[in-house]
């Protein structure tokens, strides 16, 4: 990763992935692929903060009846 | 929610065929038998509490932590997690491949990927770690004790370590959970290993004050002598929360940890541990962590000016006092009495008052807890 400047820092990704990521962006409305994979990666890193989310609805059940057998929720 | 520390809440468990598939070669593998402290380690570094470690420590991140107080990667972390091997089992271990990690009962509770082995000076760990090289400290000592051997490597869970009270201990993916049923956004983390006074009610009360949701986290795992036992420290602390918290606002379950008594780096370690538990805030004593007068009683809290980039916030309490002219719990900050009004926290005076089987006034800690405390014939670690 190597900093161009202060604001934004440049890193590689495959080409190959990159004209896809082009087509889609075209796609989206996107006028340019790096505004498209700013947008791809904040969504990536708002739905990692949110634990519980990530969690799917088997997983959160087996929580919540062990939460509830020990009495911390009712 | 407050995200996990380094981006990510680490799951290393596991599936039922994958850790079956692992056990059909276990003939082949070699094995370590790892203490109970290790298997406390294994089980924060598999559910996430260590976060975001993922293993046990390699060369450059143990370097990096006791030079920096930083990973490798510059993220805060400054107790080394690592795993010391006897030389005779050392030598049988090769770099690239697995070793299993066994229980006391020879069960294997997880798969070491073995990245490389190291050495490392003990008196550089302990001095830098713990600021001293005294074997008076509990922690140097323990050091000294180890191999002379490091493996370093990521694990994955094979099956779940028994460890004691495990109804009252909750994984991150649980107090998050839990957190957010609550609808706690911010949530303030109480570190312990005592039993609760006024004084210690006081600083939560304070803190809950203005946050959502109060999470009571006492440290079970190997004590030194004279400490309360875990037993008492659980009992008093739900006999405080029955009687003096809301249940919509307080809860406790506890830190499988073991007490390195490194005081400044271990509130810093005590704080990340929170975070990824869900805390949004923490508090920080007088002589956090600490034990003897090896610590500056406020170093814990001057250390947190390193660490800018945490994330989860620091409160800091300094030592409070009754007065019985405020008619409440106070401190140097909020009463201009003199001393002839304040009862001090003494907990060198409240432990004698238990032992003699005696009440201590009531204003310094709450009836319903010392009747708990009463019951128990073993008060303190032997
Ligand atoms: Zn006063």
């Amino acid at each position: 990763m190597a900093e161009t400047s202060k604001k934004s820092v440049q890193i590689e990704i495959p080409s190959t992935l990159a004209e896809r990521l082009e087509k889609q962006a075209q796609k989206a409305g996107y006028s340019n692929l790096s505004d498209y994979i700013t947008h791809l990666l904040r969504k990536g890193c708002s739905s990692n903060n949110n634990d519980s989310s990530c969690l799917n609805p088997e997983e959160e059940k087996k929580i919540e009846e062990r939460l509830k057998d020990l009495g911390y929720i009712d | 929610m407050i995200s996990p520390h380094g981006g990510k809440l680490i799951n290393r468990v596991l599936t039922k065929e994958e850790a079956k598939k692992l056990l059909q070669k276990k003939e082949q593998l070699p094995h370590i038998a790892v203490d109970e402290s290790i298997l406390r380690d294994i089980f924060n570094i598999c559910y996430g509490v260590f976060s975001p470690l993922e293993g046990f420590l390699g060369k450059k991140d143990y370097e990096s932590v006791i030079n920096t107080m930083r990973l490798a990667d510059d993220t805060p972390w400054t107790i080394p997690i690592v795993l010391d091997v006897p030389a005779d089992i050392a030598s049988t271990l090769k770099e690239g491949k697995d070793v299993l990690l066994d229980s006391g009962e020879g069960k294997s509770v997880a798969v070491l990927h073995i990245k490389e082995k190291y050495t490392y000076d003990k008196d550089e760990f302990a001095k830098k770690v713990f600021g001293t090289v005294d074997e008076a400290h509990p922690g140097v000592a323990k050091v000294k004790r180890m191999n002379s051997l490091l493996i370093g490597g990521d694990i994955d869970l094979i099956e779940e370590p028994e460890l004691p009270f495990s109804t009252q201990t909750l994984k991150p993916v649980e107090t998050r959970f839990l957190f957010e049923s609550k609808g706690w956004n911010d949530v303030v983390g109480f570190q312990t290993r005592n039993v609760p006074h006024l004084g210690h009610e006081y600083i939560q009360k304070t803190a809950l004050a203005f946050t959502d949701g109060l999470f009571i986290n006492p440290v079970i795992g190997k004590k030194k002598k004279g400490d309360f036992t875990d037993e008492v420290i659980l009992d008093s602390y739900n006999a405080l929360l029955k009687h003096y918290y809301l249940k919509e606002r307080a809860v406790m379950s506890i830190l499988q940890l073991e007490m390195r008594y490194a005081g400044p780096k271990e509130a810093i370690l005590h704080a990340i541990v929170r975070k990824n538990f869900g805390c949004t805030h923490f508090i920080v004593g007088r002589d956090h962590a600490g034990v003897g007068k090896f610590y500056d009683p406020f170093a814990a809290h001057k250390i947190f000016k390193d660490f800018p980039d945490l994330e989860i916030t620091p409160l800091f309490f300094n030592s409070f006092f009754y007065c019985k002219k405020c008619g409440g719990v106070s401190n140097e900050k909020t009463c201009p009495h003199s001393n002839e009004f304040r009862i001090d926290f003494s907990g060198t005076k409240m432990r004698a008052l238990l032992e003699a089987g005696k009440i201590p006034e009531g204003e310094l800690m709450r009836e319903e807890v010392v009747r708990e405390i009463l019951k128990h014939k073993k008060m303190f670690v032997e």
